[in-house]
């Protein structure tokens, strides 16, 4: 009477032991990682994230899907599992279009670039073309995965965009890259904290446009930052524009010279705050992924 | 009797060794089949080989002999690419197949042994990256 309930759990542990082993075995194609299968049909390459930046890798270092074409430079890491017995194979660059950098895969130009599986004395079990191309265009995103043509901010406001780096037909190349982050005018906004990584914090400074320079695979893009001054809007709506350094106020609403940073809280557009004009506003991080949009 | 003997003995051996020589395969030339799909048109011939930079193609190499005798599976076939930096040969643990790897852009030959011995060099052009 009382084995029922083991009975059933026993059942219950091997029915999940049983799944468990299905979904591993189907995702052992990627051992954790996406793969694809070698041209010859013996095993499966899978692609490895090399560092924060690859864009392919947002989520815990692992891939989704194995990437249609890499940027030109970008950084990687491919192994190789078979579906016979044997040591595991070393995968190697099979042209110079693919070289090892390292314990990385780069490669350093546009084109196909093939890669090879080979085992024991150097023979060659499975084979590999992967897509090269140089990066055309840089987008840049937000946390909410919209693409900014115009970054639009407020003096004070702290916002974390991402780049991703793009061929001329807009698809999103994989490897990582080294980005260096910059603005073209800095009493309009500044780059708070940029790591040579694919995301970034921007802070508007003043009111005004400037651009934003990223540079990733040898290509710089240029993203306009419109930041507006929200305090100094004028009852008729009129901006009265231009950064202020001296930290005064020419209409009474207390946007400048504010130096305890501790009103940054980006994207408030009343008017009445009392953060524009800080340059050293929001250094507590405060709402700086707001997302401004 | 004895010369006749001498001479017939002779005879016996240079017949033996001519069919020896007459068994042996004459190389004709190479048949090459291709045994992978490259992402792009390849030119794999007995007299040329054509691909574009960084792309590669399993071939399997099968020697003709223009003689009546055929080659036999055990005779050894192998390849060498006469220039490395323009393109690379790599085995496969079959017998007679082979990946060849356009390196760079460039005109070599691809040279041919059976069992030890020099046969021919075909000729190879590898041409600048393809589109993608």
């Amino acid at each position: 009477m009382t084995r029922s309930p083991n009975v059933m759990n026993r059942f219950l542990q091997v029915s999940a032991g049983v799944m468990l082993a299905a979904l591993t075995t189907v995702a052992c194609d990627g051992d954790d990682g996406p793969a694809k299968e070698g041209e010859l049909g013996v095993g499966n390459f899978i692609y490895r994230c090399v560092g924060d930046s690859d864009p392919f890798c947002s989520d815990g270092g692992v891939a989704d899907t194995f990437p249609e074409a890499i940027a030109v430079g970008g950084r990687f890491n491919l192994d190789y599992n078979q579906d016979r017995d044997g040591a595991l194979p070393n995968v190697i660059p099979g042209s110079d279009a693919v070289v090892m950098d390292g314990p990385s895969l780069v490669l350093t130009r546009a084109g196909f670039a093939v890669v090879l599986a080979s085992q024991g004395f150097g023979d060659v079990i499975d084979l590999l073309h992967l897509t090269g191309r140089d990066v055309t265009r840089i987008a840049t995103f937000t946390g909410d995965s919209q693409e900014l043509i115009t970054i639009e901010l407020e003096v004070g406001e702290r916002i974390t965009l991402e780049g991703r780096p793009q061929d001329e037909n807009r698809t999103t190349l994989a490897g990582s890259l080294d980005y260096e982050w910059g603005s073209d005018n800095e009493a309009v906004f500044e780059v708070a904290s940029a790591d040579q990584d694919e995301s970034v914090e921007v802070e508007g400074v003043g009111p005004g446009t400037a651009q934003l320079l990223v540079t990733a695979g040898g290509f710089t893009q240029m993203i306009e930052v419109e930041v507006a001054g929200g305090s100094t809007t004028t009852d008729d709506g009129e901006d009265t524009g231009g950064p202020e350094t001296d930290g005064s106020d020419d209409d009474g609403s207390s946007d400048g010279g504010s130096t305890d940073g501790g009103s940054s809280d980006g994207g408030s557009s009343d008017g009445d705050s009392s953060d524009g004009g800080s340059s050293e506003g929001g250094s507590d991080g405060s709402g700086s992924s707001s997302g401004g949009e | 009797m004895n010369n006749f003997r001498k001479n017939f003995v002779r005879g016996v051996f240079s017949l033996l060794a001519l069919s020896t020589v007459a068994c042996q395969p004459s190389y004709g030339s190479i048949e090459f089949e291709p045994l992978s799909t490259p992402p792009v048109a390849v030119t794999v011939r007995s007299f040329l080989i054509e691909m574009p930079e960084g792309v590669a193609v399993v071939v399997r190499a099968t020697p003709i002999s223009d003689g009546r005798e055929e080659y036999e599976s055990g005779d050894k076939v192998d390849l060498y690419s006469r220039d490395r930096d323009v393109m690379t040969v790599h085995r496969r643990d079959h017998r007679r197949e082979f990946v060849l790897v356009g390196v760079s852009a460039g005109s070599t030959c691809l040279e041919v042994e059976i069992d030890g011995e020099p046969q021919e060099c075909i000729d190879v052009e590898i041409t600048g990256a393809s589109g993608t």
